[in-house]
């Protein structure tokens, strides 16, 4: 589902794409080399008392950015999906996937600190960009798909009522894809806790910036060597995550049901108690429902009134400027990337072989592991559903909160993080492929389980037979999020810290983190996540997607 | 003549190859007429309700409307689909509502028309149900409803039937035929059943398949009102014969 239409053969759209991504790259990496004045703010006080504040401010960032995020994801599926310049924008986003966002915070930290210099602002602003980037292309690819598998009967429907372009979208389109774009909202947003988290206290260069919120408060409580702040911090976090879940996206999830085209019978519906209190409350319903009713008509009248001209615009005015931008880009990467000489080039890919190795081989641990207890889940669809909102607790929550704390287990046992920095990248994106092999197995049909159990299919056979090729799709689906989210974990996970220990590993992930810490921006780093993102989209075009399109064929239902 | 349809053609391309789905099909309407498509799955009976529909172009030969050349959807042709298309987002009142809201009709008038047309379906009492919590039947009794509420002058039904159990589709059946007294509707409907081609229609023209062509027309001169006993007498059944007949001429060429 989520991949069938990317191309699995690199095309010109993606070299476009490509070139665009790293151009605009190395642009604010340029930009962030004007970095101003030091920046002071108040330092973060471990004050119990002060910690509700940093939570709320963690919180309104991760608000900030998943509306952003939202807003990009209307404005960008809708043109993807439907202008001629589909097979770029879908190229550009798979390629926006695959940079590690986290070996950019830096830089963005420094451009946007730059436009508004000895402010906090800049930070801010730096700090929502990195939640906006881990969220935004997974949404707006949701979309995208939604609008694109619209079903041809409800198509025609709609085609046969004439609707407007417009209406057409407010209608038809927008309805039909809301619960699948509620769901993807609801798990960007708990990959994003991590992002905010890491975001809040970085070092640009020389500067160390820490905005006020539960990452930078934790921080401070690790360079203490503060064992009760980190708990209360912790804490903290898992009081903010189940505020968003309950009060904004369990109403969300269970509202958007509605708008299922298509219902999986045998499962409880999704309730939620805000949903039901809100329900219950006529006036506030009825507000709700008047102002809904009224922006839409407002909305239709205006369009009656300047019936829409079918826009058609050449495509050369959007393809020159981005070529341009591209060609600009591409001409400062390789200026920014020419003193370095090709043996910094090799031993870099290198180092990516060498993260490489560690994600493949945790993601295979993991699987070997999760992948039988998801199926055994799913076999049980009542246990399932509870485990779920336990489980997406735990996927939300940003593990690189814990990593010092590892890191002070590693040391005490003596332990290399050469190896156990795979256990830290997969320790937050292990719950990926757990949560799809129990959807896997949830999707099997039942006449097919009936069937195998006719025949007397047991113990290994069924397995090999049934459970494993049935839920295969699925896990592939679990194995691909996984994997993306590992290698940007490796940024973190490579290097950690506990007090002024330091422990490395060494990998691509360390290598950027380094480059990060000395310099905030520069070739070293371009270099670092360039190759980065040339391993994820390399692995994604001639591992996972090939997977997936056999998946597709042999072992959908 | 309402709608007519003059040597269509069409094919459909996959990779370098093109499969013939229709080959010189013509076919007329008259107004206020009930007539049947009847033919074998895969005969290329949806992709020609479609073409007349405007919802896809021939390759050669033209549909008129009205005198007025078809080229895309038109005004006054309405379709009912086989998996009813509902909006499950909306209720039955506000599906039967849609067509009248994106003209600009306003609340009251548009409250009224659609109890006209969820009363004469038989849904009274399901005004706020969603589809998802009605059967089969009673969805395809709110589609009726919801292009009825658009005062169409066509209805193009694609198998509309085909989704529901026999003992449904009897009584839907009648239901059509009720609602066509009432309204006067002209109406095409496609369908692979030969006893609901007969019962239902005025005329029913019988396709061949591979490439889709229309292979006779067959009156139906049964009387109306016409209830479901009609099926069981001989008049009916000499009809039948004819067309059985038929559909065996046509396997015996196919192999």
């Amino acid at each position: 589902m989520a991949l069938t239409r990317f191309p699995e053969r690199p095309n010109r759209h993606d070299l476009l794409a490509l070139v665009l991504t790293l151009g605009l790259l190395a642009l604010f990496l340029e930009a962030s080399r004007e970095t101003v004045g030091p920046f002071h703010p108040n330092p973060i006080s471990l004050d119990p008392l002060k910690l509700p504040e940093y939570t709320l401010r963690t919180a309104f960032r991760m608000g900030v950015a998943f509306l952003l995020s939202t807003l990009f994801t209307l404005v960008y599926a809708p043109l993807a999906a439907k202008t001629r310049l589909e097979p770029f924008l879908i190229s550009l986003l798979d390629i926006l996937q695959s940079v590690p966002i986290l070996g950019f915070l830096a830089a963005t930290a420094g451009a946007f600190a730059a436009l508004f210099p000895g402010r906090a602002l800049g930070y801010e602003l730096a700090a929502i960009f990195a939640v906006f980037t881990s969220q935004a292309w997974n949404m707006a690819f949701s979309f995208y798909q939604s609008l694109k598998t619209l079903p041809r009967e409800l198509d025609e429907a709609a085609t046969l009522f004439r609707l407007s372009p417009w209406q057409r979208f407010l209608r038809l389109e927008l309805p039909f894809a809301l619960p699948g774009l509620v769901w993807n909202a609801m798990m960007s947003m708990s990959g994003g806790w991590f992002f905010v988290v890491a975001s809040e206290a970085i070092a640009v260069g020389k500067t160390q910036v820490e905005l006020p919120g539960i990452g930078s408060y934790l921080a401070t409580a690790i360079t203490q060597g503060d064992g009760r702040a980190v708990l209360l911090a912790a804490l903290s976090m898992l009081v903010a995550i189940l505020a968003y879940d309950q009060l904004l996206f369990r109403p969300l999830v269970a509202w958007s049901q509605r708008f299922k085209y298509e219902e999986r019978p045998g499962l409880e519906p999704a309730r939620s108690w805000v949903l039901d209190l809100l329900r219950r409350t006529h006036t506030l319903r009825g507000i709700a429902e008047a102002a809904f009713s009224w922006a839409l008509e407002a909305l239709f009248q205006l369009e009656r009134r300047r019936p829409p001209r079918r826009l058609i615009l050449p495509q050369w005015v959007l393809v020159l400027p981005l070529l341009l931008l591209g060609g600009i880009g591409a001409f400062i990467l390789w200026r920014q990337l020419q003193p370095l000489g090709w043996l910094e080039v090799a031993r870099v890919f290198l180092l990516g072989f060498f993260t490489f190795l560690r994600v493949m081989g945790v993601l295979l641990l993991a699987t070997a592991i999760w992948v039988p207890v998801g199926i055994l889940l799913g076999l049980r669809p009542r246990v399932a559903q509870r485990v779920e909102a336990l489980l997406q607790l735990l996927a939300a929550f940003p593990v690189n909160l814990l990593y010092p704390l590892l890191a002070l287990f590693l040391l005490r046992h003596h332990l290399s993080l050469e190896v156990f920095s795979a256990f830290l990248m997969a320790l937050g994106t292990q719950w990926y492929i757990l949560f799809n092999a129990v959807a896997g197995s949830m999707a099997l049909p039942e006449d097919l389980k009936e069937a195998a159990r006719s025949f007397g299919l047991k113990g290994l056979t069924l397995w090999r037979r049934l459970l494993l090729p049935g839920t295969f799709p699925h896990i592939l689906t679990g194995l691909i999020t996984a994997s993306g989210g590992t290698w940007n974990a490796a940024i973190v996970a490579e290097v950690v810290q506990w007090g002024s220990l330091t422990l490395q590993a060494t990998g691509l992930g360390s290598y950027i983190a380094r480059w990060t810490l000395e310099e905030g921006q520069g070739p070293h780093l371009l270099l670092g996540i360039a190759v980065m993102s040339l391993y994820v989209v390399v692995i994604n075009r001639f591992v996972w997607r090939r997977l997936y399109r056999l998946a597709e064929e042999r072992f959908r239902f | 003549m309402l709608l007519s349809a003059k040597d269509i053609v069409k094919a459909f391309r996959a990779g370098e190859r093109a499969y013939p789905v229709l080959f010189g099909v013509n076919l007329t309407l008259r107004e206020g007429e009930v007539v049947a498509l009847l033919g074998r799955s895969g005969g290329g009976k949806s992709t020609l309700l479609r073409i007349l529909a405007g919802l896809i172009l021939p390759d050669a030969g033209e549909v008129r409307f009205k005198g007025k050349r078809v080229e895309g959807p038109v005004e006054g042709m309405a379709m009912v689909f086989q998996t009813f298309a509902l909006f499950p987002w909306l209720t039955v009142q506000g599906n039967v509502e849609f067509g009248l809201r994106l003209r600009g009709v306003g609340p009251e008038e548009r409250r009224a028309i659609a109890r006209r047309y969820i009363e004469l379906v038989g849904l009274v009492g399901f005004e706020n149900a969603y589809p998802k919590e009605l059967s089969g039947g009673m969805m395809q009794r709110v589609a009726i409803a919801r292009v009825l509420a658009n005062d169409p002058e066509v209805l193009l039904m694609d198998e509309p039937f085909g989704a529901l159990d026999a003992q449904t589709r009897a009584l839907m059946q009648e239901l059509l035929l009720q609602v066509w007294e009432k309204t006067h509707k002209t109406i095409l409907f496609v369908t692979h059943d030969i006893d609901e081609a007969i019962f239902l229609g005025d005329r029913v023209y019988v396709m061949t398949a591979r490439p889709g062509r229309i292979k006779e027309e067959i009156p139906v001169p049964l009387p109306r009102p016409r209830a479901l006993e009609v099926t069981t007498a001989e008049p009916f059944m000499a009809i039948k014969r004819r067309v059985l007949s038929l559909i065996r001429e046509e396997i015996g060429s196919a192999r």
